[in-house]
């Protein structure tokens, strides 16, 4: 061949990624204009000819001669097929290595004058040595990336007799950078080219021989388990031949020992021996034998008869209640009664008691305390939200996870069959699908059936009777009444202003200095700056209000004390808002110059009392009653009980019987967002009919409360401690309540008595009279002139 | 311009691909004539002086180019399906082409090659 032949000038078609090295096929994709351009050029000639060279930066779109390797192949177009959205795709073929010598134009297609370059034939033993070397190595890494690869590969291999072929072949499968690609077609002769394959070839071999040993290691793992066991087999069977125990056997008889020690009925420890034989039985890598254990282990761990002694001791017990807690006689009175019931019959069983009342007011420290007098041990579990029955009465061992119910556990972390249990939010209680906890209460409360008690773990009776239960709630409505039928209710009502005084004096105070590390002589709160903050500062029926404000007063008198200062400290009402910012809640007053229609009423809430006012207003005929402010039903239906009252009876009340024919009428109770029901606002809906049809205002200085019923009879209601309170708070100086709950004045504090008026009525006659004193004047007017007549 | 996840994963390319011979081959037929033998190559659009026939032994090579002499100034392909460029084919029969008489004839597409045995006919 000459010199001349050896030249061509052909298209370029520029290649990112990828390298094409002779006798290979190569499916390639062109886009660019460049690379469009120049294969159409290709296709134009006769031959269908060009040269791919690879580019050296791949980020570079529209790559220039310096962004070329100067060593490229020259290829044919084999076959070609343009896509719809002008990309042409096409099987291009190397032919010859060559290096291109000169570029003859860059647009629209690159063109270079190229020299063809082929490897001269070389034949030495080190060619055949690498030769072999490399089918050898080839076979090797095919067998680890494709086990199942197909026997025609590897006879293609060995079918490539000349070795640069090989070379490309094997080049071009391996997943090499484009730098080693490119490298390896820069080869200059065949012996470098096929060194330099054979170390790609050696690393790639590494880098599957890793990845082959990293598949197997997880398959390793589990034989390593297999052969632990085996060798745990052998090591037992030779501690028997030398007579020694195993550590299973060991912890057996450990607990043969603890068995035998265990002071347990007889029926349970029929079962424990029954258990334990089985756990001799069991290997120890089974899941039941950690089951069995456990099992065992809770048994053991029960008091099955332990339990402390009860301290009798009823002035030491007084001493305690009182010095816990503030007032709460009818509470501490029912302890006291039982210990006397204990000191002539000490089985008696042990009340199963429900302290009821607005949170804040002491239920749970009462129980403490109540353990602590009677020398007991105090256990809590908190009730609320609990909503699978599981829970309290445990799983059956069967499950996976099993474990006994809280009661058990209470029990069992008390370590004695008599503590005071205290089950917290028992009005809260949940119930799905999976069950009602309320109805295993029923059972854990009931003292028929308590003293047999089932755990579903446990499967064995224990006896709950000497449990002193006490359960705690915030309201008695959503308790189910089987339920609250065996609980014995003490409602611990909301405190009024002068006993929250008094247990800060003697309680919130002297713990909150302990709490902050104020000596009781540098911190003084004034009577009347603790009255402010009971007042300005908290609204509750209890005093954890109280408490957190208290603390946070004492918390900025002890930073002042930090700081540097000296002084004893002593908080008065003006310096309140610069220690605890502004009051939060201005006095509930009374509103003043109640118009027509409006009367005051009487709430109970949760959280303690509240005052309500009840606004009526006339409304244009036809319109009849109309209720708002998110009335419940009871309320509701109470509200047109009233108003038929007044109707009925609107002659004798001193209301022209016209009026409430002519015109409607229009309830409205605020705050319009709070939902309100019960029936003991009739009293105040009627007053507050009558003051509308009359036109007549209702005293301001009065508040109403009670049922009211067709015939104008006044019933008792609830709550009227709370009640009387807010009032007293809101500034109204006179009550009116029902007959029926006259006795319960006798709950109130002394100076409350005094300070307030009541009036007990028994028919809604009385509740106007001493509500709205004019109509009553007008009424006996009436029914003077109707005598009259 | 090369979809490179085609190898990522992959050591081995499937053999179809990866064997491609730099030439293509024709597909030929061989007939017994009474006389001789006939071989027949699908050859279409070959240019008789691009052609070129060997035989040394019992091997008869046939190779060339096939050029694309269509293509006019201004067109472009759309798509392409005939392979162009070098193309070599071997054959070999069971008789001594060294003294066998070859003749060429091209026919419809086909090139016809008839090799007539001196000394032998057929019974």
């Amino acid at each position: 061949m000459s010199e001349v032949e050896n030249i061509e000038v052909l298209p370029v078609l520029p290649i990112k990624n990828d390298v094409l090295f002779p006798y290979l096929l190569m499916p390639l994709t062109a886009g660019r204009p460049v690379s469009l351009a120049a294969v159409d050029a290709a296709l134009a000639g006769e031959n269908k000819e060009l040269i791919v060279v690879t580019q050296r930066d791949a980020a570079v779109d529209e790559p220039g001669p310096d962004n070329l390797y100067s060593i490229g192949t020259k290829a044919v177009i084999k076959r070609m097929a343009r896509r719809p959205d002008g990309l042409v795709e096409m099987i291009a073929q190397g032919v010859e290595r060559v290096v291109l010598v000169r570029f003859e134009q860059s647009a629209p297609y690159l063109r270079a004058r190229a020299r063809l370059a082929p490897l001269p034939e070389e034949q030495s033993a080190e060619v055949e040595a690498l030769r072999r070397a490399i089918l050898e190595l080839a076979g090797r890494a095919m067998a680890l990336a494709q086990p199942q690869a197909s026997p025609e590969l590897g006879q293609l291999l060995m079918g490539a007799e000349d070795p640069l072929r090989l070379v490309y072949l094997i080049g071009s499968m391996l997943s090499l950078e484009v730098e080693k690609e490119q490298a390896l077609l820069e080869a200059g002769t065949r012996l470098d080219a096929l060194r330099l394959l054979h170390a790609y070839l050696t690393s790639e071999l590494q880098i599957l021989e890793l990845r082959s040993q990293i598949n197997t290691q997880a398959q390793s793992e589990m034989s390593k388990q297999q052969r632990d066991y085996l060798l745990r087999q052998q090591m037992r069977a030779i501690q028997q031949e030398l007579g020694e125990q195993n550590p299973e056997q060991a912890e057996a008889e450990l607990l043969r020992q603890r068995l035998a020690e265990a002071d347990l009925p007889d029926e349970v420890r029929r079962e424990a021996e029954r258990e334990l034989a089985r756990l001799e039985k069991l290997p120890p890598a089974a899941p039941d034998y950690h089951i069995a254990r456990g099992y065992i282990d809770l048994i053991l761990e029960l008091p099955w008869r332990r339990s402390t002694e009860d301290q009798l001791d009823i002035a030491r017990a007084r001493a305690v209640l009182d010095e816990d807690h503030f007032d709460l006689k009818e509470v501490k009175e029912r302890i006291l009664e039982h210990l006397g019931v204990l000191k002539l019959n000490p089985t008696a069983n042990a009340p199963i008691l429900c302290f009821a009342g607005p949170p804040g007011v002491g239920k749970t420290s009462l129980g403490q305390s109540i353990a602590r007098a009677l020398g007991r041990k105090f256990e809590r579990l908190s009730l609320g939200g609990l909503h699978d029955e599981a829970e309290l009465r445990g799983h059956r061992r069967t499950y996976i996870g099993a474990m006994t119910g809280r009661i058990i556990q209470a029990v069992r972390r008390a370590g004695v069959n008599n503590p005071v249990l205290m089950l917290d939010e028992v009005d809260k209680l949940g119930r799905d699908f999976r069950g009602d906890p309320a109805a295993a209460l029923l059972e854990i409360l009931d003292p028929a059936q308590n003293s047999t008690f089932r755990d579903n773990y446990l499967d064995l009776p224990f006896d709950l009777s000497k449990v002193f239960f006490i359960a705690t709630a915030n309201t008695l409505d959503t308790i189910p009444q089987p339920l609250l039928d065996r609980m014995e209710v003490l409602r611990l009502a909301g405190y009024s202003e002068e006993e929250k005084v008094e247990i800060a004096r003697r309680y919130l105070i002297p713990r909150q200095l302990r709490e902050t590390g104020l000596a009781a002589e540098s911190f003084t709160l004034t009577d009347e700056a603790l009255r402010r903050v009971t007042s300005g500062y908290t609204r509750e029926a209890g005093v954890r209000q109280l408490e957190r404000a208290i603390g946070r007063l004492a918390r900025r008198v002890a930073l002042r004390f930090a700081e540097g200062q000296t002084e004893p400290v002593t908080v008065r009402p003006e310096d309140l808002p610069d220690l605890l910012g502004p009051e939060r809640f201005s006095l509930e007053t009374a509103r003043k110059n109640l118009p027509a229609g409006v009367a005051t009423g009487l709430a109970w809430t949760e959280a303690g009392g509240d005052v309500l006012y009840i606004e009526a207003t006339l409304l244009p005929a036809g319109r009849g009653l109309l209720l708002t402010g998110q009335l419940g039903e009871v309320m509701q239906e109470s509200a047109k009980a009233a108003q038929s009252y007044v109707w009925s009876h609107a002659a004798e009340l001193g209301i022209d019987p016209q009026l409430p024919r002519r015109s409607g009428i229009h309830v409205h109770v605020p705050a319009g967002a709070i939902p309100k029901d019960g029936p003991s606002a009739g009293v105040t809906m009627a007053t507050a009919l009558a003051s509308v049809y009359s036109g007549l205002p209702v005293r301001q200085d009065t508040a109403m409360t009670g049922e009211i019923t067709l015939t104008g009879l006044v019933l008792p209601i609830g709550g009227v401690k709370e009640k009387v309170l807010a009032a007293r708070r809101a500034g109204i100086t006179q009550v009116i309540l029902p007959k029926g709950n006259e006795k319960d004045l006798r709950e109130l504090p002394e100076n409350v008595r005094a300070e307030m008026k009541f009036v007990i009525a028994e028919r809604i006659e009385e509740v106007l009279a001493a509500a709205i004193p004019q109509l009553a004047e007008r009424s006996a007017f009436a029914g003077a002139l109707g005598e009259g007549r | 311009m090369r979809n490179r996840s085609r190898r990522a994963s992959i050591f081995f390319l499937p053999p179809a691909e990866a064997q491609g011979e730099c030439a293509w081959r024709p597909p030929a037929d061989v007939y017994r004539t009474r006389d001789g033998w006939l071989v027949k190559f699908d050859l279409a659009g070959v240019r008789p002086q691009d052609l070129t026939l060997a035989a040394s032994g019992r091997r008869l090579t046939l190779s060339g180019v096939r050029r694309d002499w269509v293509v006019e100034e201004g067109w472009s392909h759309y798509s392409m399906e005939i392979s162009y460029c070098d193309f070599e084919r071997s054959l070999e029969l069971p008789c001594d082409l060294e003294r066998a008489e070859i003749a060429l004839e091209s026919r419809d597409g086909m090139l016809l090659v008839s090799v007539r045995v001196r000394g032998e006919a057929r019974e």
